[in-house]
């Protein structure tokens, strides 16, 4: 666990702030980022528009015009330094994943790259606890911790031109789930027939910050029937 | 009613931006140039974030298919209604059959286009800004085509006839040569002394990749390859990144919610507007400002708006 230092506080431009709270990814980290996250919305500050958090840090979003540089980055820190020991966000979810080949074009190179048979990939894949620090890079695209370092590969020379929605996919140590089809470089090795974002649902996005995930192998006839399901 | 009979390189309906929704990596959206958006909507006595139409750099026409009336700001595209000339901040009047061209650049490249009581538009959380990579908001979450049709969410007449043409607003964006005001942010000092030195002195040329996700700057700084890596964090509009090959990125209202790039500063909110205005070829430089110095320069700006707001507020009063 890293050590636990004193939030900071830095401008992110003149229209936002920056709340630091570590340099590395870590869970222990990231559960009083998201700890200070819920804290600093609770607060429903006038002028603030976002509150935005990522592995180590918070970002507030403000209308420059209301911003006040030192008492709101007194306020902030004063708020994330009493921050109450983060309550223990349980929420665990199941995705189901089919890693047949016709949803895993990349799972032959994973296997030749790491040396493991295609069965011990989904063992390790679908056996891991894995964190879902924080929501970015596109709508509902869950930033996740946990990967098994034996299942790390470096992402795909050319990227494909198009990833299809819900493919599973491992991007150096990191894994991840493609919301929406869309260009990609990551090596894909299965599919989940679950929407991650859906602008018309409530809550849009299948995962929040916080959340436990889970990998729950697939029968290509489960895939399909949970597909048509939805 | 407006009826597009060509949408130019890009028209999308934008607002002030899809904020509070960013835990959820669903980025603001929102004008480029919302300077250009909020002086066009004081003009015509609309709330500030009413949506507008965002027109990239021309070969756009509209033809009105009944009465209103309108304000354009922001870039100078040469606009004209039936062949005589438009002035910019200034309200205008376009009578059914009408039409309104704007054919090509002349400064600046973005122009805002707003209708009196905001056009009609999907509201998605919130914002009724067109979100171009999820395909929500706006017009069905895409750019104009040939034939959409536009509705106001309310015509107003004027009280009294506009009278004045805000030449002092017209072109904030537009006419400044001086360097763009940046808080530093933490790889600006790691970067060697020498590419400091010119990122802090030298013209950077606005690559022909740029658009509303962001501006990329043609000029490579070497010693950006060297930087530490740096843990994804939120970013801002505005946020200038150092990618590995050195060609800075200054981020647009499309820009993604996280940044994993090591951040060179912070372009200050004054001079957004001149980000969205910056022609592919063009070049641009940058100086170190402090929060204080910005957040002075803001208010001056919001001043200006708030006395615009009163001053054409009064032409639109009694019919509100």
């Amino acid at each position: 666990m890293a050590p636990c230092v004193a939030p900071t506080v830095k401008p992110l431009g003149d229209a936002a702030l920056l709340v630091e709270f570590g340099t590395v990814i870590d869970p222990s980290i990231n559960a009083r980022v998201l700890a200070a996250w819920r804290a600093i919305e609770a607060l429903r500050l006038p002028g603030v528009l976002d509150v935005v958090p990522a592995y180590a840090s918070v970002a507030v979003h403000m209308d420059p015009a209301l911003l006040e540089y030192e008492p709101l980055s007194r306020r902030l820190l004063a708020v994330c330094s009493a921050l109450l020991p983060a309550v223990p966000e349980q929420r665990c979810i199941e995705v189901p994943v089919c890693y047949e080949p016709s949803f895993a074009p990349d799972m032959e190179e994973l296997c030749a790259h790491t040396g493991l048979s295609a069965a011990e990939v989904v063992a390790r894949h679908s056996g891991a606890d894995y964190r879902v620090f924080f929501l970015g890079f596109t709508p509902g695209f869950p930033y996740l911790g946990g990967l098994d370092p034996a299942l790390s590969m470096p992402r795909r020379e050319t990227p494909r031109a198009r990833v299809e929605a819900g493919s599973v996919a491992i991007g150096g140590a990191q894994t991840g789930i493609y919301p929406a089809a869309s260009p990609g470089g990551w090596r894909i090795i299965g599919r989940t027939p679950l929407s991650l974002f859906d602008h018309g649902r409530y809550p849009c996005c299948l995962l929040a910050p916080g959340d436990t995930l889970r990998f729950v192998p697939v029968s290509a006839t489960e895939f399909s029937r949970q597909s048509s399901g939805v | 009613m407006l009826e597009c009979i060509a949408p130019g390189l890009l028209a999308t309906i934008q607002d002030t931006g899809r904020y509070g929704m960013q835990s959820q990596g669903i980025g603001t959206a929102g004008a480029m140039d919302v300077f250009a958006l909020r002086v066009a909507n004081a003009l015509l006595g609309n709330p500030r974030t009413a949506p507008a139409l965002e027109i990239t750099l021309g070969g756009a026409e509209f033809i009105a298919l009944e009465t209103a009336w309108y304000a354009l700001c922001g870039a100078d595209l040469g606009a004209t209604l039936d062949g005589t000339e438009v002035p910019l901040c200034a309200p205008f009047r376009m009578t059914a059959g009408q039409r309104l061209r704007l054919p090509a650049a002349r400064r600046g490249q973005r122009a805002c286009l707003a209708i009196s009581g905001g056009f009609v538009a999907d509201v998605v959380f919130g914002s009724a800004s067109t979100d171009l990579r999820c395909g929500f908001g706006g017009l069905l979450g895409r750019g104009l085509t040939r034939g959409d049709r536009l509705f106001s969410r309310g015509l107003c007449e004027p009280a009294r006839l506009p009278s004045r043409v805000f030449t002092s607003l017209a072109h904030p964006a537009l006419v400044s040569q001086e360097p763009l005001a940046l808080l530093p942010g933490p790889a600006l000092a790691l970067l060697s002394a020498e590419d400091r030195e010119r990122f802090l002195h030298e013209s950077f040329t606005v690559s022909r990749a740029s658009d509303r996700m962001g501006l990329r700057l043609e000029q490579a700084l070497a010693s950006a390859a060297r930087l530490p890596q740096a843990l994804s964090e939120p970013v801002a509009f505005g946020t200038v990144q150092l990618p590995p090959d050195g060609k800075c990125i200054v981020l647009g209202a499309d820009r993604q919610t996280t940044g994993g790039y090591p951040v060179a500063g912070v372009v200050a909110s004054v001079d957004h507007g001149r980000l969205a205005q910056l022609r592919p070829g063009e070049t641009l430089r940058f100086r170190v400002t402090g929060f204080d110095e910005a957040h002075r320069a803001w208010q001056a700006r919001e001043k200006q708006i708030a006395q615009l707001a009163i001053v054409a507020g009064a032409w639109w009063k009694d019919e509100r």
